[in-house]
């Protein structure tokens, strides 16, 4: 078990009794990876740097692998985040470390037909995989990124390997950010023995070893600008349930302002604060990976609950020009989850439960973002501070809907499932290829065919175009002189990968560039 | 202009639904009540008790493993909806009254009487006529209710026995 550096100087929201006025070169909204990284390169080339950060400050103790602990206190809503219309089910995590605490560990690269997309249609200059390299080569040292030897591949990993293999579709070990993992499969949960390299383990304490303070509980309310410039961000200290003012309020006048909220409530911040958005796009074009997930019940212990998540991935159907492109994971599947997920009531769902040590199971994540006619999801800051989030289907995204669900069918089959049972309401049973014709006749209308993401992205993008971008290439505000933003608002796309790398990578180089100007 | 169909696939009518039938529900058709319980801090006694009868039917818990009772699913709701939101909670309670009021059996066809009251393949009915509604808001309040009962019977360690989770491993010690 690895020890688990704790961050010096961190203040609580009970350590706050009274407001208080702080005074910093940088301030960063939040602890995510875009913000940590950020933390630590600012605060290597001297800066007083302050990170406020939401969520609490929870760490391994309380990481006792149980759903019922976890989900409520490290996501954002208490994991009860969806769109407007429940259709789809938004986990994002909020805590110190931000999405790193309870991510799946993959560790993957932006693809290069990402960057040159954003470079070709969106005017974003300078992001290149040569510029990213050197970042990604330390940040992947930095977190023991690497692939798992083949015996440390669970039974449901495996089970995507021999479909995909018989199938002919290509397959591929995925990275993960761990040391000396004991493959519980309870990342999601928060790593009880401090395995995953998660930014409160690594950047965080870093950063606060060069002298940055993080403040956890802090939530801010607004920025306040004054000509070009942002003057000051306030922040009102959260009580112990994480949930309500407890009164103090922080005032932090700064230099410099990073925004690390992510992708959903980075947006909402500048909303809150009523910045001016003339070409409104902020909070627009949100991508979220949306992602179907499929069930097959196998003769055999798959036990989808233990063992490391997500160590195979097939990026076969990721490129299908013209169309959607999309990529197959394996989730972990702990009981309260599956019984979110599993669609259908009463027997059915029961049934579906119950065979869950023998059940494996797929997601498919479809690339959002690249169709001129996606529109993607809106993000607004309702009256008294509630979010309403929206995410418009085109009938591209259907199509491709409909064939992951069929690509992840066929693999199940073909690794030798009994019954596939798909996130259909009511579900579909399908034991042969010739049942596949269901998936293609049965609707997939908002609450009839369960949707997912966990990979939030977009809503304040980047380029060179201040008519289709909120930050420049260099994630400056193209109205503000001092304010930054780094974390997955930025992405003009989805990644088609899973996103921490390319968060940690382009913060990084972001704000390394941001610190050598000084 | 909308026509009919785009009305109710926007979801419109159901909104008006929502809004009226609500209102009107403990009026007509009064909740069959279980015996009061103390200590919930969002739910009163009758929206208690409408929402035990969808657990029940939703989570079709066989004899001999822990009822949506043993593992006190209201209450675990109850403990959640008391962290979020007073809209969340609001809009929550409604729904309740909205599914156990027997106008919209009339409106889904499933009868008109209250779902407290139905009888086990007349709720059976009334929960897949709102699983599977053209009525885009049916559909958002079924997973609503189904979600929040599922995630607070499953999350509890007294659930997973019976469905054969060995709960987490021991690398605690």
């Amino acid at each position: 078990m690895s020890a688990g550096a704790a961050i010096p100087n961190l203040v609580r929201g009970r350590d706050v009794t009274a407001d208080r006025t702080i005074d910093a070169d940088v301030a960063i909204v939040g602890s995510g990876p875009g913000g940590s990284i950020a933390a630590y390169r600012l605060a290597s080339a001297g800066a007083r740097v302050v990170v406020l950060e939401e969520g609490g400050y929870h760490t391994r103790p309380e990481f006792r692998m149980q759903e019922e602990w976890s989900y409520p206190n490290l996501y954002q809503d208490h994991a009860n985040r969806t769109t407007d219309d429940l259709s789809i089910t938004v986990l994002q995590g909020r805590s110190v470390g931000g999405g790193t605490t309870v991510n799946w560990t993959t560790s993957l690269r932006t693809p290069a037909a990402t960057l040159d997309f954003w470079k070709r249609k969106r005017r974003v200059e300078g992001v290149s995989l040569e510029a990213l390299a050197p970042h990604w080569d330390e940040i992947e040292r930095r977190l023991s990124v690497h692939t798992m030897e083949p015996a440390e591949i669970n039974e449901n990993n495996r089970v995507l390997r021999e479909g995909a293999k018989r199938l002919g579709y290509g397959f591929e070990p995925l990275p993960r950010n761990v040391s000396d993992c004991v493959l519980t499969g309870m990342c999601g949960l928060g790593c009880p023995v401090d395995a995953k390299q998660a930014m409160h383990l690594t950047y965080l304490p870093d950063a606060a070893a060069r002298g940055a303070v993080i403040y956890a509980d802090a939530r801010v309310r607004r920025l306040v600008r004054k000509g070009r410039r942002v003057a000051e961000a306030t922040a009102e200290v959260l009580d112990e349930s994480g949930d309500r003012a407890a009164g103090p309020t922080l005032t932090v006048r700064a230099r410099t302002f990073v925004l690390s909220a992510g992708a959903i409530n980075t947006p909402r911040l500048l909303q809150r604060s009523a910045f001016p958005d003339p070409y409104k796009i902020v909070g627009r074009r949100t991508w979220i990976h949306p992602t179907l997930a499929s069930a097959a019940h196998f003769d055999r212990r798959i036990e989808p609950y233990f063992g490391a998540p997500q160590t195979v991935g097939s990026h076969h159907f990721a490129v299908r020009p013209g169309k959607v492109g999309y990529f197959i994971e394996t989730p972990p599947a702990q009981p309260m989850l599956a019984g979110l997920a599993h669609a259908g009531f009463g027997p059915e769902h029961r049934r579906a439960m119950k065979e869950l040590p023998s059940s494996a199971v797929l997601i498919g994540l479809l690339i959002d973002g690249f169709l001129d006619e996606e529109r993607g999801g809106t993000v607004t800051e309702r009256a008294g501070g509630r979010l309403s989030f929206r995410y418009e289907r085109v009938p591209p995204l259907e199509e491709a809907m409909r064939e992951a669900l069929k690509t992840m069918a066929r693999i199940h089959l073909a690794a030798g499932a009994r019954e596939v049972v798909t996130f259909h309401e009511p579900p579909l049973r399908i034991r042969s290829e010739s049942d596949l014709a269901a998936i293609d006749a049965a609707s997939v209308a908002p609450n009839r065919c369960a949707l997912f993401t966990a990979h939030q992205m977009g809503g304040a993008p980047m380029g060179e175009d201040p008519g289709i971008a909120v930050v420049d290439s260099r994630l400056r505000h193209h109205l503000f002189d001092n304010l930054y933003v780094m974390d997955g608002s930025v992405f003009p796309t989805s990644l088609g990968v899973n996103p921490m790398i390319s968060i940690l990578g382009l913060s990084s180089l972001a704000s390394s560039a941001l610190a050598k100007a000084g | 202009m909308l026509t009919r169909r785009q009305l109710v696939r926007r979801g419109i009518v159901g909104a008006i639904l929502f809004a009226a039938a609500g209102a009107t529900a403990a009026f007509w058709w009064p909740t069959r009540r279980r015996r009061p319980r103390p200590g919930l801090r969002v739910f009163d006694e009758s929206e208690a008790s409408i929402l035990a009868a969808v657990a029940t039917a939703v989570l079709a818990i066989e004899p001999g493993a822990p009822s949506p009772e043993d593992v006190d699913v209201v209450g675990r709701v109850d403990a959640l909806l008391a962290r979020s939101p007073a809209p969340v909670r609001r809009e929550f309670a409604r729904l309740l009254h909205l599914f156990e009021n027997g106008t919209t059996g009339l409106i889904t066809a499933t009868g008109w009487t209250s779902f407290t009251a139905a009888g086990p393949a007349s709720r059976e009915a009334r929960l897949r006529a709102w699983e599977t509604s053209r009525i885009a808001v049916f559909r958002t309040g079924f997973q609503a209710m189904k979600r929040l009962c599922a995630a607070a019977y499953y999350s509890s360690p007294a659930s997973w026995a019976a469905v054969g989770y060995p709960g987490p491993p021991d690398v605690l010690a």
